[in-house]
């Protein structure tokens, strides 16, 4: 089994009944581990159906395997659902350029620090979350 | 027989011409190279000379007694078939007794009919129908295969297709002239009419029909390489090609392609005999439907997307991509994924992203126009159905283009103050 690491940590939230976290991706999401680290993400949904803001932090995560995209999407389509919101940080060039080629960059937004993501995931709208 | 033999074959051409002129005004419209389409057509006219050559060597007395070419022609197979049946039904006890146990099997409702209709004539009829369609559509296809071989013609799965209707329209005027000429000169001209209308228009659809089928599956075999390698990256399980190809020891997509060969010649032979029995049977009612039915299939699929894709690569003048290899693999995988799961927007619209970066991509092309296809036989699907069940309507999919089309729209409506650069 290919070796990947995904840890969450809280980031303090801006407004009340927000709950921000930042998931940092280590390693190489393939065949042989997706579907099990999927689930940490599914949990963190399940947790907080209604506004999760998740960032998530690719600066480490070598390689992502087309299922891995198809989680990433269902991911988005669950949070938003809920009023959420998704940004993806530092992802490397061959990630970012299969992210842009499936149209998932048009999802979710993708920023080159941690601070722009951070940022962007938990600005107010004036309407509310995107 | 007053005017001559000659004056009734030169009448029997004119007027077999005058169907094969027709269908080859509608199929030249839509293609190239017309100069060989004239030749596949020629030599599939040729093609039932030695079947003909063969008759005269062996049953000479039929040509000096006078019998026309056509009734030659089914002798001639007749004969064949009657060797087979004879081998079938005189060497061994097998028929006999199958027939016995149908006998017994069937219930007792339509005994009599049973007992008059499936007997030994029966069963000849059968296999001459099977040797009929086994001659006729291999001699087809073997002027479609040489051709081919020499000018690389098909360039496409429609190709195949089209190639091989002007084929078939080729062997069915020869067979038309000498069957007008066999009705003409042993049953008058009375009796003619009628054959020669229901010719012109059903038999020579009905072996278009035949060998259209067997072009699609030739044309699947002759790009078994890139379906092998489309099937794989939609995770396709080809069970039977693998057989095959443990078996006999050859490569998958050899494999793929002698599998696809003898899926279209069988095919082409069930309908052919199919054919010939019913009208054997006298149910022409039944051939009308049988015939309308084939041309609709076959009018699809000249009409899909995918088989009109391009699938000859010429490596000197493809283009490389301009993404990783392995990255360009997630995403066809992906595509393959998707399309398995029915996601058809989302895959035409990441291979139309995907052939920015890699235009010469057969695999990407060949998902894009099967998505495509899809796209336009879903919705056909959803017109008829939503016209039978009005309120019924169809599942969203949570697609790429779905949640896009959400955030543009929530978007629309939303200031965001100081937004940081995106990537």
């Amino acid at each position: 089994m290919t070796q990947v690491n995904i840890t969450v940590e809280d980031i303090p939230a801006t407004t009340q009944g927000q709950v921000a976290k930042i998931v940092k991706f280590q390693g190489q999401l393939d065949e042989s581990n997706v579907d099990e680290k999927a689930k940490i993400i599914y949990s963190l949904i399940e947790q907080t159906p209604q506004n999760l803001y998740l960032l998530l932090d690719f600066e480490e995560l070598e390689y992502m395997n087309s299922k891995s995209i198809g989680y990433l999407t269902d991911w988005y389509g669950k949070i938003t659902e809920g009023k959420g919101r998704i940004v993806i940080a530092k992802a490397r060039s061959n990630i970012l350029d299969i992210l842009q080629v499936v149209g998932l960059t048009q999802l979710v937004n993708c920023y080159n620090t941690l601070d722009e993501a951070k940022f962007a995931l938990l600005r107010q709208d004036v309407q509310g979350a995107a | 027989m007053p005017g001559g033999i000659v004056t009734y074959y030169i009448l029997s051409i004119v007027l077999a011409l005058i169907p094969a002129v027709l269908w080859l005004t509608v199929l030249f419209k839509k293609t190239k190279r017309k100069g060989i389409q004239i030749l596949i057509f020629l030599l599939s006219t040729a093609s039932v000379i030695p079947i003909f050559i063969y008759q005269c060597i062996t049953d000479k007395t039929e040509l000096a007694n006078g019998n026309c070419f056509a009734s030659v022609y089914e002798v001639s197979l007749g004969n064949l078939s009657r060797f087979l049946f004879d081998t079938f039904h005189l060497s061994t006890k097998y028929f006999d007794s199958f027939r016995d146990f149908l006998y017994e099997s069937l219930p007792r409702l339509n005994i009599e009919y049973y007992n008059t209709t499936f007997n030994n004539l029966t069963f000849y009829y059968i296999l001459l129908f099977i040797v009929v369609g086994i001659t006729e559509e291999i001699a087809k296809q073997l002027i479609i295969r040489i051709i081919d071989k020499k000018y690389l013609l098909i360039e496409t799965m429609s190709d195949s297709i089209q190639f091989s209707l002007i084929a078939a329209l080729g062997f069915s005027f020869l067979e038309n002239i000498l069957y007008i000429f066999a009705i003409w000169t042993n049953l008058g001209v009375q009796q003619l009419f009628v054959a020669y209308m229901f010719r012109s228009l059903f038999t020579t659809c009905a072996h278009m029909i035949f060998s259209g089928f067997f072009g699609y599956y030739y044309g699947i075999a002759k790009f078994s390489l890139k379906i092998r390698e489309q099937s794989k990256w939609e995770g396709k399980k080809m069970i039977s090609t693998d057989i095959i190809s443990k078996i006999t020891g050859m490569p998958r997509s050899q494999a793929l392609k002698e599998q696809m060969i003898l899926k279209g010649l069988f095919i082409a032979i069930l309908l052919h005999a199919i054919y010939d029995f019913l009208l054997q049977l006298n149910q022409t009612l039944l051939v009308v439907p049988f015939v309308i039915i084939g041309y609709l299939i076959l009018r699809h699929l000249l009409k899909r997307k995918a088989g009109n894709l391009i699938l000859v690569t010429d490596i000197d003048e493809q283009k490389t991509s301009t993404m990783a290899q392995t990255d360009e693999e997630v995403v066809i995988e992906l595509v393959g994924m998707w399309f398995k799961e029915k996601r058809y927007v989302d895959v035409m619209h990441i291979c139309e992203r995907l052939l920015k970066r890699d235009p010469d991509n057969k695999i990407v092309q060949l998902f894009k126009a099967q998505a495509l296809d899809k796209m336009d036989e879903k919705d056909s699907y959803f017109k008829i159905l939503s016209k039978i069940f009005p309120t019924k309507k169809e599942k969203q999919e949570q697609s790429i283009a779905k949640l896009l089309k959400e955030k543009n729209k929530l978007n629309a409506g939303i200031k965001t103050p100081n937004e940081a650069p995106k990537l």
